[in-house]
């Protein structure tokens, strides 16, 4: 799938290096990344939990030895509380550092507007600053520190990792199952929908720019408007750019919605055939019903951080269009 | 009364009988009109006969534009009544007036839009107004003529050009009422004089209030009145 020609984006272009250019401007990539990889273990070894807690509960059942459960339930109990304490923790300090770095690129964007000569600043529609300052601003902190963007695509990929890991130790064959049904998916995920999203977005925030321009001359010249009858040619205008912008938010929908479905088809597909094959293997006796179940939390928990995973490159590939508009401005 | 200033009160009762009778294009009688509690004009009256120019001068702040947007209907008054063309409702006055204004009030559309505002305007109608307006040598050179965008706030175009496009969007409309408000105090000399010029063409034989606050931006042909303190005293 190519990209329109018109809407500016190359491919090539990539969100990561705009976002890492910002982090570097702003002084704040160490620590940024120091967060990142505190907050990233929680996912994986939650999984690995919750793994460990099913496949010891299902060998006691097995081995009649129910008196062990409670001991069990008591370790998983007190991991978790451990477990969420130290989120709890590293996502506050997390969020306070987003905090404080919005605040600081918003001023660092004012700032560098207020350098900028007159022609620069006219060279560019109202609204086009208003955007720029505004949702592009804010989808670069969303990128920084919103859900399903960056410290959940960490989080995804240490989960899906591990996920992996575990499922390869647990069986290589059922391991090799779901991931004839997820390589696919990957793949026409990248081409149906990733793509096109950064093309998409750019042309919405260029058609949000136009409308918001569009919207201001209905306030600011509403005495010429009654006096000449204007309203309907200038509410035209603003129809004319709120279509565009609803078209290209459109576009992103149905890529959403498309994503959506191959999630559905391959995460069904990829269930009915580990079923199948989880079966066949309890059948010939290579697998008890315990390590079935094992392979299946884990496989769980890795198509939910593979989904993390695909949702978060849709909304870094979105917002790193918003972040190259942010650098734009800082370079000016 | 020995000073001859047009408050309400002022006025004799003969001239008020007598200006009952006769036909006036514009008529503030009694009005008041505060805003944010300060009162800008009281118990003012102003009776504009057909095809007479009025210029009314003043300090920045005493009320000028304030009064301007009373007469064209944009401000309702607190007390009192404002009749232009025998219409006293608002949806009725801007039919009946053209406004010039002081900062640049061009749409961010192209020329032929700031023009004809949207409405259908036959081709020669429109060269007509520019030519008018002094814009035709100006639009013909133009790669895109009248479809030029003239940018955010008329940021693609000169300040004397954006006032000429504003004349020309009021000879367009071709209403019996003018209503100028600082049209050249933003431009300098020479862009004022051939901004002035081109007003003439569109004040020539219509009903004219003009504010401003550089009398000599008005000609002998302007009966002029001051505004201070929220009265109108014959200038």
């Amino acid at each position: 799938m190519t990209v329109m020609p018109s809407i500016g984006w190359k491919e090539g272009d990539c969100f990561v290096g705009d976002f890492k250019r910002l982090i570097k401007r702003m002084g704040m990539g160490r620590r940024y990344v120091l967060l990142l990889l505190l907050r990233a273990p929680f996912d994986g070894a939650r999984a690995w939990m919750l793994a460990a807690l099913m496949k010891s509960v299902f060998r006691c059942l097995e081995a009649g030895e129910a008196e062990g459960l409670p001991e069990i339930c008591v370790s998983y109990g007190i991991l978790c509380a451990l477990l969420f304490c130290y989120n709890g923790t590293v996502w506050s300090l997390y969020a306070a550092f987003a905090a404080r770095a919005e605040a600081a690129l918003r001023g660092r964007l004012l700032e560098r507007i207020l350098k900028l000569g007159c022609r620069q600043v006219e060279a560019r529609a109202r609204g086009e600053w208003m955007t720029r300052l505004g949702s592009d601003a804010r989808a670069a902190f969303e990128m920084m520190n919103g859900p399903l963007n960056i410290p959940h695509a960490v989080v995804a990929i240490l989960n899906t990792t591990l996920s992996s890991a575990l499922l390869l130790g647990g069986s290589p064959l059922l391991a090799g199952v779901a991931w004839l049904w997820i390589l696919p998916h990957l793949v026409l995920h990248e081409r149906m929908v990733l793509r096109a999203i950064p093309g998409l977005k750019e042309e919405s925030q260029r058609a949000m720019a136009q409308c918001t321009s569009a919207i201001g001359p209905l306030i600011e010249e509403a005495d010429a408007i009654r006096i000449y009858d204007a309203g309907g040619l200038l509410l035209e205008d603003c129809a004319r750019h709120s279509r565009s912008l609803m078209a290209a938010n459109l576009g992103m929908h149905r890529r959403g919605a498309l994503g959506g479905m191959l999630t559905r088809i391959f995460g069904i597909g990829g269930y009915f055939s580990m079923l199948l094959s989880g079966a066949l293997l309890m059948e010939k006796g290579c697998m008890s019903f315990s390590d079935v179940v094992y392979c299946f939390q884990v496989r769980g928990s890795m198509l939910a951080g593979l989904f993390m995973l695909i949702a978060s490159q849709g909304n870094l590939r979105a917002n790193g269009v918003c972040v190259k508009r942010v650098n734009e401005v800082l370079d000016e | 009364m020995g000073q001859d200033k047009m408050g309400c009160s002022l006025v004799e009762k003969d001239t008020a009988e007598q200006d009952r009778t006769e036909r006036y294009e514009a008529r503030l009688e009694d009005v008041a009109f505060s805003y944010g509690g300060k009162q800008v004009l009281q118990n003012l009256s102003l009776m504009v006969r057909p095809g007479e120019h009025i210029g009314i001068v003043g300090d920045s702040g005493c009320g000028k534009s304030t009064l301007l947007k009373l007469l064209a209907g944009l401000y309702e008054p607190d007390s009192g009544s404002v009749e232009v063309m025998g219409q006293r409702t608002p949806g009725d006055i801007w039919k009946q007036v053209a406004l010039v204004m002081q900062q640049n009030a061009l749409f961010p559309l192209s020329i032929r839009d700031n023009i004809t505002c949207g409405h259908h305007v036959p081709e020669a109608a429109l060269w007509e107004a520019c030519r008018g307006a002094s814009l035709a040598d100006w639009i013909k050179s133009l790669p895109q003529g009248l479809d030029t965008h003239v940018g955010q706030r008329g940021s693609q175009v000169s300040g004397g050009q954006a006032q000429r496009i504003q004349i020309a969007r009021a000879l367009c409309k071709d209403a019996p009422v003018i209503l100028l408000d600082e049209p050249v105090s933003a431009l300098d000399r020479d862009t004022g004089l051939s901004v002035l010029a081109a007003l003439g063409r569109l004040t020539a034989g219509r009903t004219v209030i003009h504010v401003t606050h550089h009398p000599e931006a008005l000609d002998d042909g302007y009966a002029i009145y001051r505004l201070e303190g929220g009265r109108l005293l014959r200038g």
